[in-house]
């Protein structure tokens, strides 16, 4: 592994571990890469976090389970206020398992030099058209024509509805971008700016000994910055799975 | 910017897919209703 980063963005590259080939057909998109290797080690890093949560169905709950209790009763907690009823209880485990997936999939990308899969903007922004696409399908399939009342805020003056349909429209497709492009940018941007950030620093104490002895200072900084990273690893995977919540209680209660 | 290669652009929707279709189907069949059994058995004792 080469421990020498030349740019910011180098972290973020996609290199093929083991690919395949045939003649009859393009095998390209099962060929393990970076992407699949991080992203089958996310599914066995949750299962064996779950497997070690179980706490041979005692009562009384270990530590461990109780970690795992506390992240259940969080999302459970946002279901049931955002979207409630059956369709919550129904919808919980997909919640459960997005939110696990994006929370998981960011402290990974934390590791020094590991791979950032929430980065790959094309992944997060598929996922977010995806979940809009699924939105949209329910919202029509529960409401038919209604749906399209979603567009008209009630009690809109009548000067103001061709207006206010085209704005509420336009932000109602934004959806289907902003949601994934949220989660991606910001950790592109949290992980870009601790490489940027230690190879400053790097620079700074290989200066001189008085440069070296004086580091420790930014290099407390880049700590705190760490630490901070970490929050956000937690709060985009929150928000993500709010606000994907939020466009299903849309499209199943209308306003 | 290296993610903007469309050559891994099918392969990474794949997996990342396929990997949350795996968790989804785990989690709902499996792990969740384990724990669900477990929070209405202390409910059931806590309440009588």
């Amino acid at each position: 592994m080469n421990f020498i980063i030349n740019s910011p963005l180098e972290q973020f590259t996609t290199r093929v571990y083991f690919g395949l080939s045939s003649g009859l057909i393009n095998l390209d998109t099962i060929t393990l890469t970076s992407f699949s290797i991080y992203s089958i080690a996310v599914v066995a890093l949750i299962l064996g976090f779950s497997i070690l949560n179980d706490n041979n169905t005692n009562i009384l709950p270990t530590r461990w389970s109780l970690a795992f209790e506390s992240l259940y009763f969080t999302v459970e907690k946002m279901v049931s206020e955002q979207i409630g009823g059956l369709e919550g209880r129904l919808l919980f485990p997909f919640m459960f398992s997005l939110f696990m997936y994006i929370l998981i999939a960011n402290v990974v990308s934390l590791v020094p030099y590991s791979y950032a899969i929430n980065a790959q903007l094309i992944w997060t922004i598929g996922l977010s058209v995806a979940i809009w696409i699924g939105c949209t399908l329910t919202g029509l399939a529960n409401h038919g024509a209604k749906f399209f009342g979603l567009f008209l805020p009630s009690g809109t003056n009548l000067p103001l509805v061709p207006v206010l349909v085209i704005i509420e429209l336009l932000s109602y497709i934004a959806r289907a971008l902003s949601l994934g492009l949220r989660l991606g940018s910001n950790i592109l941007a949290g992980h870009l700016l601790l490489v940027i950030l230690a190879g400053l620093i790097l620079n700074f104490i290989s200066i001189s000994i008085f440069t070296f002895a004086l580091g420790i200072l930014p290099l407390s900084i880049l700590l705190g910055i760490v630490a901070l990273e970490s929050a956000i690893a937690f709060i985009q995977a929150i928000v993500f799975t709010i606000l994907t919540c939020s466009y299903i209680k849309d499209a199943i209660h209308l306003h | 910017m290296p993610q903007l290669v469309p050559f891994y652009f099918t392969n990474q929707i794949f997996y990342g897919f396929a990997s949350l279709s795996v968790i989804v189907y785990l989690f709902s069949i499996y792990i969740l209703p384990h724990y669900l059994e477990i929070y209405v058995t202390r409910i059931f004792i806590t309440k009588t």
